[in-house]
């Protein structure tokens, strides 16, 4: 089944056309990733995907029906969950809240209901904090529930991003650059968990990378961007060999000499 | 059972508050001069309270409660002096005229953040005052007189009344979408929040109590005029929130009864007051721009006490 | 024919938005704080130049610069003690404390000399000029030559002078300027020095043309050149003065036609209208938030 499919995607920033004619496509439970060099676009089509940035061009579906030019929040309901590259939690809330913000997508009691405290607010509020203890303890943060956001260590903050995204329910998952900045042990602990929670929940996911080496292992195919447009799709092995790939990648590797 | 426990306890000392006062009142115990502060304390309560909501709890940086609040004096003033509408439904008129022009500010803000939000809410506030200073029909500069109706039975339920709902949102999903928004705007939309309706709900429901709190302001002072609306008052009403501790309902309620007793003592030096108030809240920005509070609650200091005690 | 004195009514009023939201779009262009003590420093200027034409005797030109001299250290001094240890703290915290700033002076002038007003002496007289068959009064005219001099002064300065060149780094990228070797703080306290001597003139300037002076009077103007500035394209030199004077005249295009008592509210719809349909200004780049 296919989950989402875009075609022509494309947006422009005054002159700048930042990302033009993606087509790409995510069947049911499955992993892609979509990679490049710095600059390439990347977090570009996840700010269209989820609705931060209105396509100018091109449409996107979502299990068939148009979605581009929808909130974010909307496409949140629908069930679309990202995570940031540069993490945005809810820094001075606790870990626990972060994750119930996420789960009130759920609920359907009024904010009368909240005022006057009627028992529909008790049973939904005590569903969602079952079901956050549940969520965190599977990720492994129910220790730290307490805890303000910010007082957490790196590592467990991009797991909270992670846990926060599905709370919301979401039946494709988008991870923008989820091991950026871990250490090697910390990544190959992540990569392990994204497996996991695939695995677990059926879901189908959408991965940011920079690093190719990172996705290889575990996706099970590849799209990479580079300025804006799409240079290679295909499975690990063909994008590796791939001459364009390596060129793009090749001409960071000599700007970063460089600089 | 333990929560049915609490609100029984809770709702019996309320209960005992507000029976000692009334019957000191009505024994002649408290003289109008306290009486008078009882009343101030109250009033700048609510709108410490209900500007707590906007600014404290959902991040919208406010500062033209004043507006609120002379739509919800001059609306009630209105109805019971002109039209000889009884006092109850005046009250209840304000709030929602007021939470009307909450939602009238809340909507084409929406867009606007922090500083800009700021100087729009502002000039809301201004284009209330000057409009009010060019209609004829209540006074313009010389404003209304208005008969004194408010009492402490009103004021008091209202009070609490506003304290309850207030707590009782901010402590539910809904409370959580707002104090989300107050984060991170950008990531409490993309975790399904809709950004637009929170943000005009509390500035509704803010404005509604503000709005409430007017009523009560224009009939405990007997004349309202345009002047008394200005953009200080919605200073004013700022520093009380900002003293209390930016996301601190209790931290509010402590900093109005603070500077309300405070204000009384200055009234009579009215620049020193300014300086004052100027300086207490440049100092409290530069060296504790947690307030008084920060954004814990009087409740979490003494669960903190009683845990380490047990 | 009094068409032209209303247009060079507007274009005066204009030109004292102008210079006042100079400072404003300076000030926002390189710290990102709406600096709200900036009218009060307006306020400061009109009252130095009255006390150098009244008390000292000094003549127009000598107040004029002594209330630039003095207003510029007054804005130095206010971004030292107060805004400087807020650089990067919530932006809440910043506008609270330039809120706080701006009442401090303004009460404390009250507490020094008064609230009672001043009246600005006359120094042209009731000099008439008549062109085209219409009459003005000269002093629209000295206002608007002053005006225009300082203009093209400061952009003189932003634009080929060393201290100009590092403004305009420090605002495109504070920490690349920072890299680069450029003092930041030196920068911004220059930053707030020329933009509160604008003010400072603009203060004399409107005492003479209004004669009236008051402590609170810098409150209503300095939120007007704000909206100036957000007109134009806040960080915008050009965008300040077009949208100074675009200000200027809408508002006395207003009162002319007999809406005298709503002026004042005129500016903050032109507001609220600005910030929904154009953000940006007429001269900003529009900048999004980085997701």
């Amino acid at each position: 089944m296919r989950v989402l499919e875009t075609r022509g995607l494309g947006i422009r920033f005054g002159g700048l056309r930042a990302v033009q004619e993606l087509d790409l496509f995510l069947d049911q439970g499955e992993l892609v990733a979509l990679i490049g060099p710095n600059g390439a676009g990347k977090t570009t089509v996840f700010n269209m995907l989820t609705g931060v940035y209105k396509p100018t061009e091109g449409e996107i579906r979502f299990f068939g029906e148009r979605i581009d030019g929808m909130s974010p929040y909307a496409l949140t309901r629908k069930g679309i969950a990202r995570t940031f590259q540069n993490i945005r939690l809810f820094q001075q809330l606790s870990v626990l809240d972060n994750v119930r913000i996420a789960h009130q997508v759920n609920t359907h009691h009024t904010f009368i209901d909240s005022i006057l405290r009627l028992p529909r607010f008790g049973r939904e509020e005590r569903r969602m904090l079952e079901e956050s203890r549940a969520l965190l303890e599977t990720m492994g943060l129910l220790a730290v529930a307490d805890e303000a956001a910010r007082n957490l260590s790196y590592g467990q903050q991009r797991r909270l991003e992670i846990a926060r995204a599905l709370a919301t329910h979401p039946k494709l998952l988008l991870l923008d650059e989820p091991a950026a900045g871990m250490n090697p042990r910390e990544t190959h602990e992540l990569m392990e968990m994204i497996e996991r929670v695939r695995k677990t929940f059926g879901m189908t996911i959408l991965l940011i990378e920079h690093d190719m080496s990172l996705v290889m292992n575990i996706s099970e195919r590849i799209y990479v961007l580079d300025h804006g447009v799409l240079i290679a799709h295909g499975g690990p092995e063909d994008v590796r060999k791939n001459p364009r790939v390596i060129e793009a990648y090749l001409g960071e590797a000599a700007e970063d000499a460089l600089a | 059972m333990v929560n049915r426990r609490k609100a029984l306890i809770t709702g019996l000392l309320l209960l005992i508050g507000y029976a000692v006062v009334q019957l000191m009142l009505s024994m002649g115990l408290i003289d109008p001069f306290y009486e008078n502060m009882l009343m101030n304390i109250g009033i700048n309560i609510m709108l410490a309270v209900s500007l707590h909501l906007i600014i404290g709890v959902t991040g919208q940086f406010s500062i033209g409660h004043a507006g609120f609040l002379a739509v919800g004096a001059y609306v009630s003033a209105v109805l019971t002096t002109k039209l000889d509408q009884p006092f109850l439904p005046a009250i209840l008129a304000a709030g929602v005229a007021a939470a009307l022009f909450g939602i009238l500010v809340g909507v084409p803000t929406l867009r606007l953040r922090g500083d800009y939000l700021a100087i729009a809410t502002l000039g809301f506030g201004e284009i209330v005052r000057i409009t009010l200073y060019n209609i004829d029909y209540v006074g313009g500069a010389a404003g209304m007189q208005v008969r004194h109706l408010t009492n402490w039975t009103y004021l008091y339920i209202a009070v609490i009344v506003m304290i309850i709902v207030i707590a009782n949102l901010t402590n539910s999903a809904h409370g959580r979408a707002l104090l989300a928004i107050r984060e991170d705007e950008v990531a409490a939309e993309a975790m399904g929040v809709n950004t637009t309706y929170y943000k005009v709900l509390a500035f509704a429901v803010g404005a509604f109590f503000a709005g409430i709190a007017g009523a009560m302001y224009a009939h405990q002072f007997y004349v309202i005029q345009p002047v008394a609306f200005g953009f200080l008052k919605s200073f004013e009403i700022l520093v009380i929130v900002v003293l209390g501790g930016i996301g601190s309902l209790s931290g509010a309620i402590l900093a109005a009864t603070l500077l309300s007793l405070v204000n009384i003592y200055l009234q009579a030096f009215p620049e020193t007051r300014m300086i004052l108030y100027s300086l207490v809240l440049i100092l409290v920005m530069l060296y504790r721009p947690q307030g008084l509070m920060g954004n814990r609650e009087i409740t979490d200091l003494l669960k903190r006490r009683l845990g380490k005690e047990a | 024919m009094d068409w032209l004195q209303q247009l060079l009514n507007g274009i005066s009023l204009g030109s004292i938005y102008a210079l006042i939201a100079l400072g404003y779009t300076m000030v926002y262009g390189i710290v990102k704080l709406i600096n709200f003590a900036h009218g009060d420093v307006f306020m400061l200027g009109a009252f130095i130049g009255f006390y150098g034409l009244t008390a000292l005797h000094l003549g127009f030109i000598p107040s004029i610069l002594l209330a630039m001299a003095i207003t510029s250290i007054i804005g130095v001094l206010i971004e030292r003690v107060a805004y400087r240890r807020l650089r990067n703290s919530p932006r809440i915290a910043a506008l609270t404390t330039a809120i706080g700033v701006s009442l401090f002076i303004e009460y404390t002038t009250i507490y020094i000399r008064g609230p009672q007003p001043e009246a600005y002496p006359d120094l042209f007289g009731n000099d008439k000029l008549h062109i085209l068959g219409a009459t003005i009064r000269a002093d629209a005219l000295i206002i608007l030559l002053i005006s225009i001099v300082l203009m093209l002064l400061l952009q003189w300065i932003v634009h080929y002078t060393k201290i100009g060149k590092a403004m305009r780094a420090v605002s495109y990228d504070a920490e690349a300027a920072r890299l680069m070797g450029i003092s930041v703080d030196r920068t911004i306290s220059w930053t707030f020095a020329l933009g509160s001597a604008l003010a400072g003139a603009a203060g004399v300037i409107f005492g003479l043309y209004y004669t009236k002076i008051e402590p609170l009077m810098g409150l209503i103007p300095g939120l007007k050149a704000f909206i100036a500035a957000v007109l134009g394209g806040i960080g915008s030199i050009p965008g300040a003065m077009i949208g100074g004077l675009v200000l200027g005249l809408v508002e006395t295009w207003v009162s002319a036609l007999g809406f005298s008592l709503v002026r004042d509210a005129v500016a903050f719809v032109i507001l609220i209208l600005i910030l929904l349909f154009m953000p940006q200004g007429l001269f900003g780049k529009n900048v999004r938030e980085k997701v």
